[in-house]
Parts: C-alpha cells; sequence; structure tokens
C-alpha cells in the first residue's frame, strides 16, 4: 500500500545571490510554502491546483526528495518516479534514444533491451527520424510524449506530473489524457498539477487547491474548484 | 552492475559533449601534444639553451602530468553545475558524473603519454620494463585519486560558490611553480624542499622522469612516496565528508 504524509512543509528561497559587498546585509527571502499538511492513500489521483507562483511545483520538488523543506516532514512509502514535466531530466545535447538510455540509468534501471525499446517509441509516437534528433530540437509536445513513455517503463508506485497537459494540440491533449489514465491506473499514487480546472475534475478523484503557501481546500474536485475559482475571482488583481 | 550501467552513460554523455559539433573531434588529442613536443624541441635546443640535459624531453613529460591533474581539477569544477538540467529533475549518484568526467580525461592523458612513449624513443632513451611496472601503477593511481578526490571538492562547493573555478585557476598556477615541473628537484634548497614534499604532486611528476625520462634527480624518494600518498589520502577522506554533506541540497542550488 502506498501513502504519501505531508506534514506542516514550509519553504522559502533566497531571492538575491550576496556579493563581498552585501556582507552583513540581510539576506532577501521569499517564503514560497509557509504550512502545507495532507495525505494521500492508496489508489487516489490528486489534483493540485493553484494560481502561478503558489508553490505547486515546489510542493512536488519536495515530494520527489529533490528539495529539502525548511521545516515539517515528509513520509512516503513506494517507489516514486521523477517527476514529470516538459524538462522531465533529459540532456539537450542527446538525442531521444540516447536520453531514454541516460534516462533509465540515471534511475537505477540497467539499459532496456531491444524490445523494450521498441515498445517505448511506439507508445511514444515518435518517430524514427525524431527519435534519433538532439532533444533540444523537440518541441513541447515531443518532449512531453518521450517523458511519458520512459516514465511509464519505469513502472513507478507514486507518479508526480507537473503541467504536462498544458502543451500541444487538441488531438494530443485528448491523447496525453488517455495516457495518465493509463498510468493512474498502473501506479498507486498520482499527483498532478495543473491549472485547467476541468481536468482536475474530470481526471482526479481529490483535489487539493494551494494559494499564498497555505491549503485553500482539500476536498472532491468539483467543491475544490469551486472554492479556487471564487477565490481567484476575489484576488484577481493581486501582483505575483 | 547498474552503477557501472549508469558510469557507462555518463561516460559517453561527458564525451559527447566534449567533442559535440566538433569536426576534429578526438584527433585534437593527438595534434595537442605533438605540436607541443616539436615546439619545445626547437625552442629549448636551438633558442634557450638550458643546462638540463635533453631538456626538452624533460619538460615535456612533467608537462603530460601536469595537463592531466590540472585539466581534471578545471573540468570538476563545472561538472555538475554544466549538468544541471539532469541533477535538478532526478536524483542519482552524481559523484559518478566526476568518475565519467575523470575517465574521459585519462583517455586524453593515455594519448598524451602515446606521443610522450614516442618523443622518448626518439630522444634515444630506453623505457625500462621493470622502472615501468613498478612507478607507472603508482603514479596513475596517484594522479587519479588526486584529482577525483580534489575535483570532488571543487564541484560540490562550486555548486554554491561560483567563485570556485576561477579560484581554482589561480591556486593551478601557483601549485604548477611550486612543483618540479619547470625545473629539476635537486635545484631546490635543502629548506625548501622540506615543505615542497607535501606537494602530492612531487612523486608523480618524479615517477613519469623515471619511467619516460631515464633520471629524476631526486635520489631515494620512498620517503616522498609515501608523504605525497597520505596528503592524497587526508583529501579524499576530506572530499567525502565534503560531498556527503552538501549533496542533498544540489538540486536546489545547481
Amino acid at each position: 500500500m502506498n501513502k504519501i504524509v505531508v506534514k506542516n512543509i514550509s519553504k522559502s528561497f533566497k531571492l538575491k545571490n550576496k556579493r563581498f559587498y552585501d556582507i552583513g546585509k540581510e539576506t532577501i527571502k521569499k517564503e514560497i510554502l509557509k504550512d502545507i499538511s495532507f495525505e494521500v492513500n492508496h489508489g487516489e489521483i490528486i489534483g493540485i491546483i493553484g494560481p502561478n507562483g503558489s508553490g505547486k511545483t515546489t510542493l512536488l520538488k519536495i515530494i520527489s526528495n529533490l528539495l529539502l523543506p525548511d521545516s515539517g516532514n515528509i513520509d512516503i512509502k513506494g517507489k516514486i518516479s521523477p517527476m514529470l514535466d516538459i524538462g522531465i531530466g533529459f540532456h539537450p545535447e542527446l538525442t531521444g534514444r540516447e536520453n531514454i538510455s541516460l534516462f533509465c540509468a540515471l534511475n537505477g534501471q540497467n539499459e532496456p533491451d531491444v524490445k523494450r525499446f521498441e515498445q517505448m517509441i511506439e507508445f511514444s509516437g515518435l518517430s524514427e527520424e525524431t527519435i534519433s534528433q538532439k532533444f533540444k530540437y523537440y518541441s513541447s509536445g515531443m518532449k512531453v510524449r518521450l517523458g511519458f513513455s520512459t516514465i511509464a517503463f519505469l513502472k513507478p508506485e507514486i507518479v508526480l506530473l507537473d503541467e504536462i497537459n498544458a502543451v500541444g494540440d487538441i488531438s494530443f491533449q485528448e491523447k496525453t489524457r488517455d495516457k495518465i489514465r493509463q498510468l493512474a491506473k498502473n501506479s498507486g499514487i498520482m499527483l498532478v498539477v495543473s491549472h485547467d480546472v476541468n481536468f482536475v475534475k474530470d481526471l482526479c478523484t481529490r483535489a487539493i487547491a494551494i494559494t499564498d503557501g497555505y491549503v485553500l481546500a482539500d476536498d472532491k474536485p468539483e467543491i475544490v474548484s469551486y472554492k479556487y475559482l471564487n477565490y481567484m475571482r476575489e484576488h484577481k488583481d493581486e501582483k505575483i | 552492475m547498474k552503477r557501472f550501467n549508469l558510469l557507462k552513460r555518463l561516460f559517453h554523455l561527458v564525451f559527447k559533449l566534449k567533442y559535440s559539433g566538433s569536426y576534429l573531434g578526438i584527433l585534437w588529442s593527438f595534434f595537442n601534444p605533438i605540436i607541443m613536443a616539436v615546439i619545445f624541441t626547437i625552442v629549448f635546443k636551438y633558442i634557450l639553451k638550458i643546462q638540463v640535459e635533453n631538456f626538452p624531453l624533460f619538460l615535456f613529460s612533467g608537462i603530460v602530468a601536469w595537463n592531466f591533474l590540472s585539466a581534471n581539477l578545471i573540468n570538476s569544477c563545472f561538472t555538475f553545475i554544466k549538468n544541471h538540467e539532469i541533477i535538478q529533475k532526478i536524483k542519482f549518484d552524481y559523484e559518478m558524473l566526476l568518475m565519467a568526467e575523470i575517465i574521459v580525461n585519462t583517455i586524453i592523458f593515455a594519448i598524451n603519454l602515446l606521443i610522450l612513449t614516442l618523443f622518448s624513443f626518439v630522444s634515444g632513451v630506453k623505457i625500462s620494463l621493470i622502472i615501468f611496472l613498478i612507478h607507472f601503477p603508482l603514479m596513475l593511481i596517484m594522479l587519479l585519486l588526486l584529482s577525483y578526490s580534489f575535483g570532488l571538492i571543487l564541484a560540490s562547493i562550486t555548486v554554491f560558490i561560483r567563485d570556485i573555478p576561477h579560484f581554482t585557476e589561480i591556486f593551478l598556477t601557483i601549485w604548477l611553480y611550486v612543483s618540479p615541473v619547470f625545473y629539476v628537484p635537486s635545484m631546490i634548497p635543502d629548506k625548501i624542499m622540506t615543505f615542497l614534499i607535501y606537494n602530492p604532486v612531487f612523486y608523480p611528476l618524479i615517477a613519469i622522469r623515471k619511467i619516460f625520462y631515464q633520471k629524476d634527480f631526486a635520489g631515494d624518494n620512498w620517503n616522498i612516496f609515501w608523504i605525497n600518498l597520505g596528503v592524497i589520502i587526508g583529501i579524499f577522506v576530506l572530499s567525502i565528508i565534503v560531498y556527503k554533506k552538501t549533496e542533498k541540497h544540489f538540486p536546489e542550488y545547481v
């Protein structure tokens, strides 16, 4: 049974690097997450919504152990996937094929055999020509497609997706939606960061809205998105 | 096995990045030492006549060892920050990146040694197999361990303090002049020598001359070997401590 327990997490970032003439001055810090707590149980698909700069990505990075929280703690049971966003951790100078090999190696896997390779490339829907191109020449849609198929190959128990439905054309969005469902079915827990309230309502079993570093609402997607949209209407003129 | 696979893929990445977009690729590693050997011969045989027997070969052998170390240290400063795309997104053993970097440099070092062998052959030196078998492995292991340990410290701190590469450049210049690269060890006054034997690159420089130049000007030097080895192991232990302390913050700062 996979489980995530997030307890009183806070995180701030330094805004400016100090130079030698700044010694003695106070470091300017911005608190991104102030006090976040929630629990996720096996079988749940959680949608995380919130305005730009509210700390959604930071939260995913803390859960995937890439960032250390300033305070609070996290308890995770299950094999966690690397966070999937447009960059995913592929190297811009390597080709798609080389990136798959590197990505598997970085995640502690052996080199996929020829058959696996073919399945992954098939799943991504990229042509042989595209897969032999350098990753830096990929469009955002192509990047996400490749990321998706490699993540699926790793068979993670906990999947973290960051804003990946925002790219691509309508037909591609349809496709990713199906693939996200497929991935969710095969794994224990999925956390999806999105701006798209309808997407969250459609896919997720529960939603969490984060605003200003706190949890605004944590409930069924319909209720959370209603509260979130109300909040956004009230705060629409605020600068971030 | 999985660690080996990771090292293999990272080696491939580092190698590719080094020569990406270059027409001649690794061939550059042949031109560099050949041209250096030719220039040394012209300058120190015909223009600047130095009172050291076969000075071009003496200098060239020292420079080859030194360049290996200094390339390792300069490259290691950038190893982590250059690969921020993967460090920011995936947790893995970051020190494997440095290992890959050093392996690539070792290949270039091997090419340099090949040219050095040719150079000593042309200069009429007969390389003794026994001396080679004793001193070559020791020299190589010391240079590798020194590069890895010192490099790991530099690479880790550069993530947080971007001044380290600048510092390293100056440091290497100073270090070059307190190492017997341009001068022979017997020229060094005894008083200064008592300090210089703590320079961990001292023995490797003596060893490469023993092998490829057949003379080291340092007399019996096993005590230098042991002292150097001690210093290097000290740096190695320090590097493990620095890396373990800083590694968890890499994805945030890299």
